[in-house]
């Protein structure tokens, strides 16, 4: 190339990477509005996560084929990326050959292969989107824009190196698209001069759609390509259990929650300039597929918008913020970008963060902007309030009850643990267990298979409170925290050591969130679920299995357990363990298992429209299953009512109990 | 104006009747581990004196409650929701003194702070007495409305609506007056603010002192009536075989 060319290479070279470079710029000062978050630890895991779930796509590949489309593209472009730096070269300074890979016959065969991945992954792409049309795809032109960019991209470099290689083969001889199209070019017959022009014309066609890719990456959705491996790195590495922060009361606060875009951390607003639209969280919301107002996609993208709009002053150098600017950074988010009726509608299931491949904290963000509801402005939807009010009253969330924390076992054996309570096995029962009808079945059970496997244990009886977790999923953090606190003091009269409890809230509670105000109390007590603690029993043969429970089994995952503490094979273990069972999952489960609906406060907010209970029973009975099995109080309240409802009409009946109720039965001397 | 709102402290009225103790050997409810809280029609009082301070500018809440240190507690709650003062009127043993009393007690702490107003709740979730408003405003000698569920400013008036049977009345006046609280869709207590709880906790509750004065009526006897129930599951699989077994146990116990 002459030097003209070479000249106006480099200036557009120059401009493209500045206008790139800018926009990140732009997007890195965006994030400093956010608050501080310490999220530099564990450096040698992070740098696993991005191997593992950048360059391995792991996530990604959950779902066979958006995932694998994405893996042709995204590992397409990294090795066409390294073909770049040849094939600019010699367009440059004809006759440059990049050491080790530049004439390599191997690596030109490599970069065909990848070239043709990327266009299937391309046409994959297409076919998904604009002819399978998923609900979870928004229909914009930006997707048609990269799409063809990338098609543009493999298409011209192809043609460039087949007009190259019909000059000079130089190493492509393996690569068969080039061959090919070099074949046909020479079958055309024209002069080297002809073939050179053409060639340098489509050089430059290829580097113009790149350069347009490039300053268009960090404008659209495709900022994920940037934003992706940052956001993996300082991924949480914490179950989800413990994502929630808690907040120093003794220290002054300016804002309890989150009322402004800025009172997120820049760790919250990396993940909302990651997000690539995907819809994946959507389709696995249950708050969306049951038609509330909320949808976890538009969640993040409603503020990342006005995140973006916030940025745009801040951006663009202006560091002396405009007034128009002020105000939209001083804009309460509720009301305007997020309406309260959609922070209320989330159950706090993670599937969303769960399913997310960036690694998107979702449930976090709208737990700090229903802090701000509950805190700074006691506002909270009908049933909610009674359920605080509650709480704050009588230590239990069940406004009108007509039981006490005596109920499930008044005039039983158990009333002797209460008295002579001082033993170093505690059973925490939780509020749903002793305060609800059917709840308290699963308690007795319980109490009956510790008795049954000679275990010494307590109870607090009267003395139990809530844990604290219905307070802190709606916001009320302050409530949560004297609870806690409560709590933990009384913890300390008792000889305990071991707490185990049947409600998977109670156990996420102590085994993730009092560690973050006690920070000895993960050393003082051994925190069990009831499923983990029955699978050891039966390993220890404490228990043994006297009799066959011959039914079909669906389990449905608790999303405190599953999700949020990873428990999922130990319930399935156990269920294993009684012969005559036979498992079936339904669709959904494991870490895609869908929420009963009672998270979160859903057990006292009235929904309206769809139930995601009811759509819960609906794929347990599509699942052909004879019993549905929870480990979960809050599950077992909501599935009995959806089981009830969804009964009519279907040919069988199906009956719910909790793993310990199975496991009762299983391990008495006679069949059912 | 100054608004005095009183408020009782009063055993958990959701207290299941099956957990209801009294103290042993004494005439009292006990006490240990049941919560105490605000009587609920006092806190349709409170946020009715709330809502007027709103409306009326210059207003003042004052919570007042008769009562031992642990009531106290119930006066945090109303600064928690942003009375403007507390005070406590000291008695060890209420619950045996008769509503007059009380009610005397209440109306000297009204004399003692100057307030042109009193609201009362209709009656305690306790004992469901129903006196206190009534005495009051006539130790006082001001007019009382009765069953009020809300309380406007009007022109140069105070506009109070009141429930009826069917329906509700409309009463105007002036201070000095005594409004007898009901609950109603428009005086659901507010919930408070984390900070104004926090607030709450720091500030200093206020002590009057006031000699119980009159005649009470002594409690004689109380007794927690003992039910027999006898209560028979009748076992059975489904619907079918329930019902079957409940016609052979009718006959059995020929009452078919
Ligand atoms: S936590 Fe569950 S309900 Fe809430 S946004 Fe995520 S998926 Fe939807
Ligand atoms: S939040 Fe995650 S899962 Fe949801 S659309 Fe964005 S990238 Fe996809």
């Amino acid at each position: 190339m002459g030097l003209l060319g070479i000249i106006v290479f480099v200036i557009v070279l120059v401009a493209a990477v500045g206008l790139f470079a800018r926009a990140v710029y732009q997007r890195y000062l965006i994030l400093r509005l956010g608050k501080p978050e310490d999220r530099f630890d564990q450096i040698g895991e992070r740098v696993k996560s991005v191997l593992v779930y950048v360059f391995g796509q792991k996530k990604v590949l959950d779902e066979a084929y958006p995932g694998l489309l994405h893996v042709f593209i995204f590992w397409g472009f990294l090795v066409l990326a390294l073909g770049e730096l040849q094939f600019f070269g010699e367009g440059l300074f004809p006759g440059f050959v990049l050491p080790l890979l530049g004439h390599s016959p191997v690596f030109f065969l490599i970069q065909n292969v990848f070239a043709i991945l990327v266009l299937v992954g391309v046409l994959m792409a297409c076919w998904r989107r604009y002819v399978v049309k998923p609900d979870r795809l928004d229909h914009n032109p930006e997707a048609a824009i990269i799409l063809s960019l990338i098609t543009g991209v493999v298409l011209t470099l192809f043609i460039a190196d087949g007009l190259r290689a019909a000059m000079h083969p130089a190493g492509s001889e393996m690569a068969p698209v080039t061959v090919f199209l070099a074949g046909l070019f020479i079958k055309q017959g024209w002069s080297q001069s002809t073939l050179n022009t053409l060639y340098y014309a489509f050089w430059w066609i290829h580097a113009l759609i790149m350069f347009g890719f490039l300053v268009f990456i960090p404008y659209s959705k495709h900022m994920h390509l940037i934003a992706c491996p940052f956001n993996t790195f300082f991924r949480s590495l914490s179950p989800m259990g413990k994502m929630l922060q808690p907040i120093n009361f003794e220290d002054e606060q300016e804002t309890l929650g989150t009322q402004k875009i800025n009172d997120f951390t820049w760790k919250q607003l990396l993940d909302l300039l990651t997000c690539t639209q995907c819809g994946r969280c959507q389709d696995n919301c249950p708050a969306y597929l049951s038609d509330t107002p909320l949808s976890s996609k538009r969640f993040i993208n409603n503020l990342k918008d006005h995140l973006l709009e916030c940025g745009k002053e801040i951006g663009s150098g202006n560091t002396s913020n405009s007034s128009e600017n002020e105000s939209l950074l001083e804009k309460s988010l509720i009301g305007s970008v997020i309406t309260e009726e959609e922070l209320w509608s989330c159950k706090t299931c993670g599937a969303c963060q769960y399913v997310c491949p960036v690694m998107i904290e979702h449930v976090p963000k709208n737990v700090d902007l229903r802090r701000y509801l509950a805190m700074e402005e006691a506002s909270y939807p009908s049933g909610v309030d009674n359920a605080i009010r509650s709480l704050e009253d009588r230590g239990h969330p069940y406004k009108g009850t007509m039981a006490s924390r005596s109920s499930w076992y008044r005039d039983s054996w158990v009333e002797d643990l209460v008295k002579e309570n001082n033993k170093e096995v505690l059973f925490w029962v939780g509020c749903t267990a002793a305060l609800d009808d059917r709840n308290m079945k699963i308690a007795q059970a319980f109490a009956e298979l510790l008795k049954r496997s000679g275990v010494s244990f307590g109870i607090l009886g009267e003395k139990e409170s809530c844990c604290g977790d219905p307070a802190r999923r709606l916001g009320n953090e302050f409530l949560y925290d004297c609870i806690a606190r409560e709590n933990i003091e009384l913890l300390k009269n008792y000889k305990v050591k071991t707490i185990v409890t049947t409600c998977p809230h109670c156990y996420n509670t102590f085994k993730n969130e009092y560690p973050q105000i006690d920070g000895e109390f993960s050393q003082k007590y051994q925190v069990y679920h009831h499923t983990e603690y029955l699978a050891q029993l039966l390993k220890e043969k404490k228990l043994t299995v006297e009799s066959s429970f011959t039914e079909t089994i669906t389990y449905h995952d608790p999303c405190y357990l599953g999700r949020y503490n990873e428990i999922f094979d130990v319930p399935r273990e156990v269920l294993q363990n009684i012969s005559g069972v036979k498992p079936v999952e339904m669709q959904r489960t494991r870490g895609r298992s869908f929420c009963c609906g009672g998270g979160g406060g859903g057990a006292w907010t009235e929904e309206e429209g769809v139930r995601v209970n009811h759509m819960r029973a609906e794929q347990v009975f599509e699942s052909g299953a004879d019993v549905l099995c929870t480990a979960c109080p809050f599950c077992m309240t909501m599935m009995n009512d959806g089981i009830k409802v969804k009964q009519a009409g279907q040919d069988k009946v199906v009956k719910v109990y909790d793993l310990a109720e199975i496991l009762e039965i299983a391990t008495q001397k006679t069949d059912i | 104006m100054q608004i005095m709102v009183c408020l009782k402290q009063i055993l958990d009225p959701e207290l299941p009747p099956r957990e209801f103790r009294l103290e042993e050997g004494e005439m009292t409810p006990a006490t240990e581990g049941v919560h105490l809280v605000m009587s609920p029609f006092d806190q349709n009082g409170l946020e009715v004196g709330l809502q007027l301070r709103e409306k009326m500018p210059g207003t003042t809440v004052t919570a007042v409650t008769v009562g031992p240190e642990g009531a106290g507690d119930v006066l945090r709650k109303a600064l928690a929701v942003k009375a403007d003062r507390a005070v406590r009127v000291p008695l060890e043993q209420d619950c045996k003194l008769s509503g007059n009393i009380i009610a005397g007690m209440l109306a000297g702490a009204a004399r003692e702070l100057g307030a042109d107003m009193v609201i009362c709740g209709r009656q305690a979730g306790d004992w469901d007495g129903g006196q206190i408003g009534l005495i009051l405003a006539e130790e006082l000698g001001w007019p009382v409305a009765n069953l009020v569920t809300g309380i406007e400013p009007g022109s140069g008036k105070l506009v109070l609506k009141c429930e009826l049977d069917e329906g509700y009345e409309v009463l105007e006046g002036n201070t000095p007056l005594v409004a007898v609280v009901t609950n109603h869709e428009t005086n659901v207590p507010r919930i408070a603010k984390v900070k104004d709880t926090m607030a709450a906790m720091r500030k200093k509750l206020e002590l009057i002192d006031i000699d119980p004065q009159g005649n009470s009526l002594e409690l004689a006897s109380l007794e927690i009536p003992v039910k027999e129930v006898n209560c028979e599951i009748v076992p059975g699989e489904d619907g079918v075989e329930k019902a079957d077994n409940l016609i052979k146990r009718l006959s059995e116990l020929k009452v078919l």
